[in-house]
């Protein structure tokens, strides 16, 4: 889990609103061109962001790291299976890798790097509360009262799930594809729990009043 | 004050009496503890006296609770909220915010208050239970005792003039369980009327003015904390450990010998004299 990362950077000093505006022009850039030259360009913007805002890019990259995984798939999959077939790059056991797939792919590519480093970018430079309190600037009541909820039952749950984890591995319990649903029964049941007390919590403090 | 008559409740997915003809009064700058076994009608108590039960949570409710004469039947939980303030058990339960001073706010916003006005009760709410430094923090980075406070101080900010706290202590260490106390101690003396659901019961006798005990949603005992923790065999059969002065008194008022100390500090003067005679 990625959190708020304190240092006295210019990045940390930028306003929340910016920020958000500034994730949504690279998210709408990244996603709505393919051109390789500009996924680049946007790609360095976030990586220099990161440089500027001195993260911790082991953090960086072990939230990323997926996306690491995923782009060099992407760039093979796109070069070997892209419709355009301009000319041949390289041929492998009798398969073509053409050109325009490979550029395709490594559009992609990049715009995987993009999106894997502009998340960590954000949540680490900015406090959640300073986030959600911008967001009220543009957003209803209700959305931003329900998204700071969200956000403060983040890290509960969190400490719940490590908590019935280490109470079923301290029985002997086998890691598998079925005790992780039996790690979520508990944490439903306890979120379920949790928002009742909490609706009679909010209520008694003259919420609708 | 705050007043009960001929209480029932019955939860819907139940058959037994949480609460059954519970009449009570609570006046103002009384500390009450409220004790009893687990499953008892503490709780459900405590959600009647702010209209939470009969208005939020589904049962069959009979009988009256006046709150300054006002029948909480008729009123709305939020209009009740400014008169009596409840905290529950655990701090993660209630708290919402992401920053002290936007949960300790919550209340006084609801109710109307301007932006000048809210920032005033916050600080005075956060001065009274003396987390004013707190202020600023990230209500994920406090401790459960810091939890507990802010818990305290979002009900506060609201001036209620009754607070009640569902065992407010359940998750605190000793250190923190008597800063919570402390503070509520100087909350009565300011003529809040405290309520609390207790099963540390050292806390009660220290600082509560009357002790009831609930047993199967009836009013077993209603006294000053002396009586109720000297009936020590009852208690016991309730599966209720009285304060250790009093089990020591008790054991030794079985052995002939009698005492009237009701705290460590008592005993150890009474004891020592009666040792060096």
């Amino acid at each position: 889990m990625i959190r708020y990362c304190p240092r006295n950077s210019f990045v940390h000093r930028v306003s929340p609103t910016l920020k958000l505006f500034f994730l949504v022009v690279v998210l709408l850039l990244s996603v709505l061109f393919v051109n390789l030259y500009l996924q680049i360009a946007l790609f360095l913007v976030v990586l220099l962001a990161i440089f500027v805002a001195r993260l911790p890019l082991r953090e960086v990259i072990r939230f990323a790291w997926i996306f690491f995984l995923l782009a060099p798939v992407m760039l093979l999959l796109q070069g070997l299976i892209h419709p355009v077939y301009d000319y041949v790059v390289f041929e492998f056991m009798g398969v073509k890798a053409y050109h325009a797939g490979l550029i395709f792919g490594l559009s992609i590519a990049f715009r995987l790097y993009t999106l894997g480093f502009l998340t960590p970018l954000i949540v680490m430079t900015t406090r959640v509360s300073d986030l959600v309190h911008s967001s009220g600037k543009f957003l209803p009541h209700f959305f931003v009262f329900g998204l700071a909820i969200t956000f403060r039952f983040i890290p509960i749950f969190e400490e719940e799930l490590v908590r019935i984890q280490m109470s079923k591995e301290a029985r002997a319990t086998k890691k598998s594809v079925s005790s992780i649903f039996s790690l979520l029964v508990p944490l439903f049941c306890n979120a379920l729990k949790k928002s009742r007390t909490m609706s009679y919590s909010i209520e008694s403090r003259g919420f609708k009043a | 004050m705050l007043s009960l008559k001929d209480v029932s409740f019955v939860y819907t997915d139940s058959n037994v009496n949480a609460l059954e003809d519970v009449s009570l009064d609570f006046s103002k700058g009384e500390f009450i503890g409220l004790i009893g076994g687990t499953g008892h009608g503490k709780t459900t108590l405590l959600l009647c006296l702010n209209g939470l039960i009969p208005h939020f949570v589904k049962g069959t409710f009979s009988g009256s609770v006046l709150v300054d004469g006002v029948n909480t039947r008729g009123s709305s939980v939020s209009s009740l909220a400014p008169k009596v303030g409840l905290v529950f058990q655990n701090p993660d339960d209630q708290i919402f915010s992401l920053e002290v001073r936007d949960e300790v706010g919550f209340g006084p916003r609801n109710l109307g208050f301007s932006d000048k006005e809210v920032s005033e009760k916050v600080e005075e709410a956060l001065s009274l239970v003396g987390i004013t430094h707190l202020a600023d923090s990230d209500t994920s980075n406090l401790s459960a005792g810091q939890k507990q406070l802010v818990c305290i101080a979002s009900v506060l900010a609201m001036e209620p003039a009754v607070l009640v706290l569902d065992e407010p202590t359940a998750e605190l260490d000793f250190k923190s369980s008597e800063k919570v106390y402390h503070v509520l101690n100087s909350l009565r003396d300011q003529g809040t009327t405290v309520i609390v659901v207790e099963h540390k019961m050292n806390f009660l006798s220290e600082y509560a003015d009357r002790i009831i005990v609930l047993n199967n949603g009836r009013v077993f005992m209603d006294d000053t904390p002396d009586k109720v923790f000297s009936s020590v065999d009852k208690l016991s059969e309730l599966g209720i450990s009285p304060p250790s002065v009093y089990k020591l008194r008790d054991g030794l008022k079985k052995e002939g010998v009698v005492f009237s100390f009701s705290s460590v500090d008592e005993a150890i003067k009474q004891l020592s004299a009666r040792l060096n005679k």
